[in-house]
């Protein structure tokens, strides 16, 4: 297992929550002043340089369980609380949402493609608040000198280690489901074909080489099905998010078209086995008391939220038709908004804010907590 | 019954068929073994042993599934391979793990017949050594490989193992896969055509023992005094997850999707197949037919035929797509090997399809 896998598991997860927050909020009709503070606070929390030190660290995977416990900090380090349920789908979504990308990658490398996506989206969320943009900056720059020493194997490895995280887990998401990312059993859809990743080393099926003394002496070809799928190499630049090849990591939940016929779209049935949609956050909760007691370094450096918390019983209110006992077995429902929707609402907040004082107010208080 | 009022003849299934196991495969290469009764595959900290009768892969005997926990005594300790290893006293279910645990159990994983650890860092800040790669002699030499490039070599004698050397010159990365020349020898195959020599290519090499690393590295051992005979390198150095020994060629499944095949007789590479669009992770081979099945992450499964003196290329029999499959583990089973059994990440089934990708003339329904 690699010890390097951790800041890709937070900082992907952490931007998958930034996402369905986002949408939720504007979906619930959270007044705009608070959900960019909630989504401040939470990106605050995330890429504190102390949180981000630790998370960089050489250290084994965390426990499914020690993990749901960081985002549960992360998302109450805000000013906004969520009822358990709504905090068990929020955490489904992030799993099943990073899963899809962790499992589409094409090349190891397009790990670090992956959550530099996210990294930058974070960034774009945020962006009303300097200070706040200036430490997800110092953790991009973290991270990218991480990867930049990286191998492929090292990255082959880190892709394995959150392939056993994510094993089993199979919450069915209706979007999922009606994007095709997501096939009924619950399973991840892989398309087939495709550009051949940027790497030199890689060439489409088909050649059939032999050599003597070091040099091809003849070339054949077989028919391979795979010929006609493949399509040209990419050639872009990781670390430039203009020229990023990997459309992985974005917000799955916006469109920058129409909303599909609600007549075509089929409608994500419940589950008829309800164990397999709750999987992931019942068991963790089954075996929380059962597991090996873990150091969460990170848990504890997680601060809690301020003075006028706002709660939300239900997150997934308007889609998910139900909170209660009743909504935990059914399959998670939620829509995309217009992306331009999201952005507008950030920028007609900062002009009301006219500055960053309830940024500095939460940053003292965090930094009383953590006893600084 | 058909529109015109005539029955039907059944109709063969839509290959691969499904076979419920109830567990899913893990990330791993190599992530299928064979034995005479059994096929064996890892999910997290278990062995999934599967019996097959004869024809119970096509669906129409009994399946019968059980499943071996790991018996480590850290928690959270996963399998990274299992596999079928042949010695003079029998056949035994061989298991690695993340925390440096060898076991070996009875062919159907009923009984622990012994088991080995290796010692923990005495830094506890250094991560505890991963075992990956596992090979017998056919008599009684185990050998494993581990995170730190270095193999151990077991004696194995009715069931009891014990270390007998350390091997640490030549890998210094991780090791993945190991092959031994006794794993694909045909029976009943002999003279010119036996074990993988070509018109001019020397004699097939035998007692020996090939490595690889996550550098593409790839090491020639000899079997008797344990000596590396040869280092292939890759000059991109990029990993490789699986090898084959046959015959003369030491066969590497690549990161890349290659297949190369290294002439043991004369230290050179010899072919490169652009096999797949991403990593191979699993390969075998039915000696007899002289056939190779790879396995990849791409989702394809491929079949080609090996080159022989009668003719010298390689030709490609099969590719088939296994869709929605990450496929991690391959074997050829089944009566004369005629199936191909798959699993794939995260899939709670086996899946079969035979060899030719299902051109069945008869089928017997269950």
């Amino acid at each position: 297992m690699s010890l390097l896998s951790m800041p890709f598991l937070i900082i992907n997860f952490g931007g998958e929550m930034i996402y369905v927050l986002e949408q939720r909020l504007h979906a619930q009709n959270i007044p705009k002043d608070k959900s960019n503070k909630v989504l401040q606070d939470v990106t605050r929390a995330m890429f504190s340089p102390k949180f981000i030190q630790e998370l960089m660290k050489p250290q084994e995977i965390y426990s499914p369980s020690s993990t749901r416990e960081i985002f549960d900090r992360l998302a109450h380090s805000s000013i906004m609380r969520l009822s358990e349920s709504s905090m068990d789908k929020l955490y489904d979504l992030m799993t099943m949402g990073f899963k899809y990308q962790l499992v589409s990658c094409t090349h190891p490398r397009e790990l670090a493609e992956v959550t530099l996506n996210h990294l930058d989206a974070i960034r774009t969320a945020v962006s009303t608040s300097d200070s706040t943009v200036e430490q997800v900056d110092a953790a991009i720059a973290q991270f990218v000198k991480l990867c930049k020493e990286l191998s492929s194997a090292e990255f082959a490895q880190i892709r394995q280690t959150l392939a056993a995280f994510f094993q089993d887990k199979r919450i069915k998401v209706s979007l999922f489901l009606q994007d095709n990312i997501q096939n009924p059993d619950g399973t991840i859809a892989l398309t087939k074909g495709g550009p051949i990743p940027n790497d030199a080393t890689l060439e489409a099926p088909g050649a059939i080489r032999y050599y003597e003394n070091g040099s091809v002496t003849a070339t054949e070809k077989f028919d391979s099905p795979l010929t006609g799928t493949i399509g040209e190499q990419l050639a872009g630049d990781v670390y430039d998010p203009k020229a990023r090849d990997s459309k992985l990591g974005k917000n799955l939940y916006t469109i920058d078209r129409k909303k599909p016929d609600a007549k075509k779209t089929p409608a994500a049935k419940p589950s008829s086995t309800a164990s397999s949609t709750t999987t992931s956050t019942q068991k963790l909760k089954e075996n929380k008391g059962s597991a090996v007691p873990e150091l969460n370094a990170l848990r504890e450096l997680i601060g809690g939220g301020g003075a006028n918390d706002f709660k939300i019983t239900n997150l997934f209110g308007d889609e998910s038709g139900g909170d209660g006992a009743g909504a935990k077995n059914r399959d998670i429902v939620i829509n995309k908004v217009e992306r331009a929707t999201l952005l507008g609402g950030i920028e007609e907040e900062f002009s009301k804010l006219g500055g960053d004082s309830s940024a500095k107010d939460l940053g003292d208080l965090y930094d009383e907590i953590a006893g600084n | 019954m058909s529109s015109s009022g005539k029955a039907g003849a059944p109709q063969p299934p839509a290959y691969p068929i499904k076979l419920s196991t109830k567990s899913s495969a893990s990330m791993v290469a190599n992530n299928l073994t064979v034995s005479k009764h059994h096929l064996a595959y890892s999910h997290g900290n278990k062995a999934i042993l599967i019996e097959h009768e004869h024809n119970g892969l096509l669906g129409d005997g009994k399946l019968r599934v059980s499943r071996i926990p790991v018996k480590s005594a850290d928690v959270g300790d996963l399998i990274t391979q299992v596999k079928y290893c042949r010695f003079s006293f029998g056949t035994a279910l061989v298991m690695t793990s993340q925390h440096g645990f060898v076991h070996m159990y009875d062919e159907a994983g009923l009984k622990l017949l012994n088991y080995f650890q290796l010692p923990k860092p005495e830094d506890s800040s250094q991560p505890t050594r991963r075992m990956h790669g596992i090979a017998s002699d056919g008599v009684s030499r185990l050998i494993v490989g581990s995170s730190t490039g270095e193999l151990y070599v077991f004696t194995a004698q009715q069931g009891q193992i014990s270390l007998d050397r350390t091997l640490s010159s030549v890998h210094k990365t991780p090791v993945y896969c190991i092959s031994t020349s006794a794993d694909f020898v045909s029976e009943g195959v002999g003279g010119d055509e036996g074990g993988g020599a070509a018109e001019g290519e020397g004699e097939a090499k035998s007692n020996v023992f090939c490595s690889v690393d996550d550098e593409g590295q790839v090491a020639v051992w000899d079997l008797a005094t344990l000596e590396c005979k040869h280092v292939f390198r890759d000059k991109n150095k990029q990993p490789a997850y699986t090898l084959a020994v046959f015959g003369n060629w030491c066969i590497v499944g690549t990161s890349t999707g290659h297949v190369r095949f290294y002439n043991l007789a004369k230290n050179f590479l010899q072919m490169e197949v652009a096999a797949h669009s991403r990593l191979i992770s699993a390969m075998d081979i039915d000696a007899a037919k002289r056939t190779l099945v790879t396995a990849s992450e791409d989702t394809w499964v491929n079949v080609f035929r090996l080159p022989s003196k009668a003719s010298p290329k390689i030709e490609s029999l099969l590719s088939k797509r296994v869709p929605s499959c990450i496929l991690t583990g391959v074997a050829l089973c089944g009566k004369d090997k005629s199936l191909i059994g798959m699993t794939a990440y995260d899939t709670r089934y086996l899946r079969v399809m035979p060899l030719d990708g299902g051109g069945l003339t008869s089928f017997n329904p269950k």
